[in-house]
């Protein structure tokens, strides 16, 4: 089940970058750890966030409803460097990596393409259709849209792009990385892990990136991280 | 920065909140837990110097890049974390992570990891040089795959390892012990007896989370 929360948050909305989320911590003592979820959009005074019920956290807020009160943390995560200067750029997003595309897609000039994967049903197409996206949708079942992932979509319709944009699964993102490197386009990438305090004290999600240094690698906070790659 | 929030208040009462541990004077008894806090992340939220003492995350001889991910997973009204003491080593500690936190007014205790005998002692020496006020030795993080878990969990061991850094440092040292062990006070005494000015407890506790419906760890 997906849903969309609208969380009226004057000190989270006027600081908050496209590409970070914030943490959400669940009412029920049964759990201990915020949920980090990604800001879908950002109001005025609100934020918009959209998110996958996947576990008890995500089930109580589901429940909430309008006129309930929720904790909620500031905007957490480095968030995408907006190119400004690309003519055509291109959104990648794997189911509920989708969500955080629609802010993107507000804040990028020119002309914008997105390519989204979904195992079944898409969502927020119609959302990115009215801010002016050509929306390509690809599904597993090839229920709607293109049948098979979205690189094979990119590659079968002939997408190219200025720069790519991409949220979605790790397995998804790498090969996106390897066809981007292949066609020498370069590519922000939205990471996720499983994570603890959400700002970087804790080091429960770290992530190699390449480094000129002995090992080839450094480790690095996904929290913390700068998002191009 | 000084006059920290905590200590005015209880001052204005007429409140001494001061604690003596080992000869080092805290202001007060809130200390930060090694692994649980870092001072540049946390320095944005609060003021670092209303803590009694911060003790660093374990440090070791050289980087150590710790557990894949994932490492940490709820469990019911909790959790459970495998790190596995990632950390830049004591170089990079001396230099970037100590002045930093220097900043503050609060006392810093230092966290020391090691795979073997030799290591926590290269790490001694090196702290031993810097003007920490104290030194937490981690014999006990179960996390680490070698030498850590026999260190905590064996009193000679335990013991060795508090005499052979004790021979390094005049800076006191706290040895932080382990759950993991059928009789934790024999490991106590056994530090002790070698010098250990205090314990702390506890370090992390084995635990493993299954989801039965997933079929999965």
């Amino acid at each position: 089940m997906i849903c969309k929360m609208i969380i009226k948050a004057p000190e989270v909305a006027s600081t908050a970058k496209t590409g970070q989320f914030v943490n959400l911590y669940p009412e029920s003592k049964s759990t201990l750890l915020p949920r980090p979820i990604s800001i879908s959009e950002i109001g005025e005074d609100t934020i918009t966030l959209v998110y996958g019920v996947v576990g008890e956290g995500t089930r109580e807020f589901s429940k909430l409803t309008a006129g309930d009160t929720i904790r909620v943390s500031t905007p957490l995560g480095n968030g995408y460097n907006v190119q400004k200067e690309a003519k055509v750029s291109v959104l990648v997003g794997g189911g509920i990596g989708v969500p955080p595309l629609v802010e993107l897609a507000k804040q990028i000039p020119g002309e914008k393409i997105a390519v989204l994967g979904f195992r079944d049903d898409p969502f927020l197409v119609e959302t990115l259709e009215n801010l002016g996206v050509k929306v390509y949708i690809a599904t597993d079942s090839g229920r709607v849209g293109f049948k098979g992932n979205v690189i094979d979509c990119i590659k079968a319709e002939g997408i190219s792009g200025d720069y790519f944009y991409s949220c979605g699964p790790k397995v998804m993102l790498r090969a996106l990385a390897a066809y981007c490197e292949s066609v020498n386009t370069p590519v922000q990438v939205s990471l996720e892990e499983r994570m603890g305090c959400g700002y970087g004290a804790c080091v429960g999600c770290v992530c190699k990136t390449k480094a000129q240094n002995e090992k080839g690698y450094e480790q690095k906070k996904y929290v913390k991280m700068d998002q191009s790659f | 920065m000084n006059n920290a929030n905590i200590d005015k208040a209880a001052a204005a009462k007429g409140i001494d909140l001061s604690v003596n541990i080992a000869g080092v004077t805290l202001k007060n008894p809130i200390t930060t837990a090694s692994g649980t806090f870092s001072p540049h992340e946390s320095s944005e939220f609060y003021d670092l110097s209303e803590l009694g003492a911060m003790i660093t995350k374990g440090v070791a001889s050289t980087p150590w890049d710790g557990n894949p991910v994932p490492r940490i997973a709820e469990t019911y009204g909790g959790m459970i974390n495998a790190v596995g003491l990632q950390n830049p080593g004591v170089d990079y500690y001396i230099e970037n992570e100590l002045p930093f936190a220097r900043k503050f007014d609060t006392k810093i205790i230092a966290n020391v990891a090691g795979h073997s005998l030799q290591e926590y002692c290269d790490v001694v020496e090196r702290l031993n040089e810097t003007d920490v006020d104290m030194l937490e030795v981690n014999i006990s993080c179960p996390n680490v795959k070698e030498g850590g878990i026999g260190f905590g969990t064996n009193p000679d061991m335990a013991a060795t390892v508090t005499r052979e850094v004790k021979k390094l440092t005049n800076k006191p040292i706290i040895i932080k012990l382990t759950p993991n062990v059928t009789d934790i006070t024999s490991i106590a005494k056994a530090v002790e007896a070698e010098g250990a000015a205090a314990v702390s407890l506890i370090n992390t506790l084995l635990g493993m989370k299954i989801d039965v419906h997933r079929k999965r760890q």
